[in-house]
């Protein structure tokens, strides 16, 4: 079965979150371990690299150029609310998890660092998931 | 997978009117090649709307295309 735009922006927006997830755990723990000012240069470094990658598979997947190729039909948003109530579900017990982590936590050994770190993995993995959510949708038929 | 409760009848209605190619309903009815595929399939359940564009194009009606199957 030949996919449809929206599932290759699907897995083309998994590539891209997987990506920076991986450039991110590098920097963090071999590059710049401990350090949040070079770290808030990463993540911005990483902002631009998803808005560019999204950005340019957006273009390159509407070629060529059809009008209403690229528009969402009932099934894309379907399967979008889908695989986004499922990653509202993971990002809400994490944020959860690490909120009476920090609130029970006896001795204050969580520094800064390591809840951006967290909020950071939560975030874009759970995009992640989202875009996998879809992918598996897409291949299931709905 | 469950299989949805709903079937159809739409690959018969193609073949009966010229040969329509999924391309082309899907066309018509505004929805991606891929929808017309998972509909046929019973993979996916239209909405209502949908459902109706798509016994429109054929001129016949809504229940000649879509079955509801009651499971007991």
């Amino acid at each position: 079965m030949q996919s449809s735009k929206q599932e290759q922006f699907a897995w083309a927006s998994m590539l891209a979150t997987i990506i920076s997830m991986i450039y991110y755990s590098i920097q963090a723990s071999i590059l710049l371990p401990g350090h949040m000012i070079p770290l808030a240069w990463t993540f911005i470094q990483i902002i631009i690299w998803m808005i560019l990658t999204h950005s340019l598979g957006a273009v390159l997947l509407m070629r060529p150029f059809k009008k209403g190729d690229f528009e969402k039909d009932e099934r894309d948003t379907y399967i979008q609310s889908k695989a986004n109530r499922i990653s509202f579900i993971i990002l809400f017990a994490s944020v959860n998890l690490l909120l009476i982590s920090l609130l029970f936590c006896v001795k204050p050994m969580i520094k800064t660092i390591n809840i951006a770190h967290a909020l950071f993995f939560m975030t874009f993995g759970a995009h992640a998931i989202s875009q996998f959510m879809q992918v598996i949708y897409y291949r299931r038929g709905g | 997978m469950t299989a949805l409760p709903i079937k159809n009848k739409i690959r018969r209605l193609r073949f009966n009117n010229g040969e329509m190619t999924q391309q082309a309903l899907a066309k018509r009815i505004g929805v991606s090649r891929q929808t017309v595929l998972a509909i046929e399939a019973a993979k996916y359940s239209p909405s209502l709307e949908l459902a109706f564009k798509i016994s429109a194009v054929f001129e016949v009606a809504l229940e000649e295309v879509f079955q509801y199957t009651v499971n007991k």
